[in-house]
């Protein structure tokens, strides 16, 4: 007997940890980091052209990362192998002069790929290569850039690190950050929006001087999605070289949530009122007909 | 269908459309946003820089301090925020919550710029409509009794010209001859002449209803022929019905014939127009009001878009759509009391 509630006391405690352990465990790693889970980020690049009024399109390129396979080293640290690339798709070679194409536009092929996480070191952010779109400025996001969003004190760190910081060597308010949703291929998603001015100069890394003036600032627009931490669309908006720049880079594909789910539910309510209103015209039609019957 | 049913329906549908105006309001003044890829707050922050130097520090903070003060999302925001912009703005216009200018007149209250400005334009086209309409009806009512007299051909000639003519170009040539050539108004414009002053209220009055006189009799000419040629067609088209054989035969004289029986008739087409134009007095004029430089509703309109300043657009726009869908409502419901007939 003694044996027998031990046995069920045994199983039920093992019930409860399994039941426990996730909803514990939720929020210590990256929920985008999955094996198997792959992202695809279209981008482009248009140049805004005054003489004529209209944005002329530079370049198209995509970027990819399947993570390959996950293995835990200990509680901390996280082997992640990956195959991520940049593929420069179009290039209107004609706005380029030859050595602006060469330069610049540069595929990244990357087969697969070993990094490291570290949840201790790496505790909100995880960055597997930064982007630069042959320009010679370090930007704040890039396409393979991941949030551990579901960690505690998330959004206190992006406000600290991103909507505050140095402007011209002063620390300042730079941006806001909302809460709020949007649709991504098709999909209602609860987003982090950030609006973010940074001076251009203050990025700057390896252009030429001239071609970055004092006062240029770059506009950056991001989204993050509030469930996978994942970069969903960024926009960086950049006066260079006297011209306004234009850089998109947008979430384009995914496995890790169901695709138009809010088209599809937009479609089907529409289909169900001409439904609806098909059967009530029907039906009046007979009663009127009993009626003339009548 | 009783009347009580009637009025519910009207007033249903108007609220349907006031609401699909609004939205068209809120579409239409951030179209060329969308459109150029300009963002207003960018605008309005260079505007307010210029003469300095855009410094990025100063421009930063500038910029997120108006983006926060009038709550207003980035062109490349999504769509939560942009939902959550529209359903505030519906909700305010639907509670008359206006809100505050951020350009123009910086900070004050919309409801406040527009209370100040719509009694200059009742001042200027309340009379001007009602002595259109009086003038209007009666030489109809004259003519179309006696149709092709000497007095009917005369008056339809002068009145298709005036009718003809466009409201601006009148204005200018009246502009023209009483302020440059024959001096009678000062040709500044406005609502006082430089030489009486501002000190007296009942002075200040006579001096603005003395600067109004133009503008109102360039309206008067162009607005009277309108309500002629309606008032005639109408009464024309009731002096040939049978109830007026009637009353002829029954030996009664032709002013009797003509102001009890014909006049009450035709005056109904005529009515629905009065509540309407009645409702035009409140939104303004705006060429007329630019071309005299009066500093009524629809000068301020002008204003608003030359300035880009589009919550006074979209204010000054919903209460001109609001104005005229009431007026609607009105017009429509009093049919049923000035006409008997008139079932729903």
């Amino acid at each position: 007997m003694k044996n027998k509630n031990l046995y069920a006391g045994i199983l039920i405690l093992i019930f409860v940890f399994q039941l426990v352990v996730p909803i514990l465990s939720e929020g210590s790693s990256y929920p985008a980091i999955e094996e198997g889970a792959f992202y695809k980020w279209i981008a482009f690049l248009r140049v805004y052209d005054p003489s004529v009024g209209k944005y002329e399109k530079y370049w198209e390129a995509m970027h990819y990362l399947r993570i390959l396979n996950l293995e835990e080293i200990n509680d901390v640290t996280l082997k992640i192998r990956v195959a991520y690339s940049t593929i420069y798709e179009k290039v209107f070679n004609s706005k380029y002069t030859t050595e602006d194409t060469t330069d610049r536009t540069v595929n990244h092929r990357c087969g697969s790929m070993v990094f490291t996480l570290q949840t201790m070191v790496n505790k909100y952010e995880y960055v597997f290569a930064e982007e630069n779109w042959g320009f010679g400025l370090r930007f704040p996001f890039h396409p393979f850039m991941f949030f551990n969003v579901k960690e505690h004190g998330f959004k206190q760190y992006f406000e600290s690190n991103y909507i505050i910081g140095p402007v011209a060597g002063e620390i300042m308010e730079r941006g806001v950050l909302f809460e709020t949703w949007d649709i991504i291929m098709g999909t209602k998603r609860d987003v982090y929006y950030a609006e973010i001015y940074l001076r251009t100069l203050d990025m700057n890394v390896s252009e030429h001087g001239t071609s970055v003036s004092e006062s240029s600032i770059t506009e950056t627009n991001v989204e993050i999605d509030k469930q996978l931490g994942i970069i969903l669309k960024i926009r960086y908006f950049i006066d260079f070289a006297d011209k306004m720049f234009e850089l998109i880079i947008e979430l384009a594909d995914t496995n890790m949530f169901i695709k138009h789910k809010f088209t599809i539910t937009m479609i089907s309510f529409i289909i169900g009122l001409i439904i609806i209103w098909a059967v009530i015209r029907y039906y009046r039609g007979i009663k009127r007909r009993r009626l003339i019957r009548i | 269908m009783g009347l009580r049913e009637y009025t519910i329906r009207r007033i249903i549908t108007g609220t349907i459309t006031l609401l699909v105006v609004m939205i068209f309001n809120w579409v239409l003044f951030r179209l060329p946003s969308f459109v150029t890829g300009v963002d207003p707050s960018w605008y309005y922050v260079l505007s307010r820089l210029v003469g300095g130097s855009v410094e990025p520090r100063r421009f930063i903070a500038e910029l997120l301090a108006f983006k926060t003060r009038w709550k207003l999302p980035s062109l490349y925001a999504p769509i939560g925020l942009w939902i959550d912009h529209i359903v505030i703005y519906i909700k305010n216009m639907f509670t008359f919550n206006l809100g505050e200018d951020m350009f123009l007149y910086e900070g004050r209250k919309i409801a406040d710029i527009l209370a100040a400005r719509i009694p200059v334009s009742v001042f200027l086209i309340l009379p001007a409509t009602v002595i259109s309409i009086v003038i209007g009806i009666m030489i109809g009512a004259k003519i179309g009794a006696h149709p092709g007299s000497r007095m009917d051909i005369t008056l339809m000639s002068i009145a298709l010209m005036l009718f003809s003519i466009p409201t601006f170009w009148l204005q200018v040539l009246f502009k023209i001859a009483f302020t440059v050539e024959w001096r009678v108004w000062p040709p500044t414009g406005g609502l006082s002449s430089l030489e009486l002053g501002v000190g007296d209220p009942l002075i200040y009055f006579l001096d603005a209803f003395y600067m109004l006189m133009l503008p109102i009799m360039t309206l008067v000419l162009a607005g009277f022929a309108g309500w002629m040629l309606l008032m005639r067609s109408s009464l024309m088209e009731v002096m040939g019905e049978d109830y007026i054989l009637t009353a002829r035969a029954k030996g009664l004289d032709e002013a009797t014939v003509l102001y009890k029986h014909a006049f009450r008739n035709a005056i109904l087409p005529v009515a629905t127009g009065v509540i309407l134009a009645l409702a035009g007095v409140w939104t303004g004029a705006v060429i007329t009001e630019t071309i005299f430089v009066i500093p009524g509703v629809g000068y301020l309109l002008l204003q608003a878009i030359i300035q880009l300043d589009y919550p006074l657009c979209e204010a000054t726009f919903y209460f001109i759509a609001l104005t005229t869908i009431v007026a609607n409502i009105i017009a429509d419901i009093s049919y049923a009391f000035l006409d008997p007939r008139v079932k729903y």
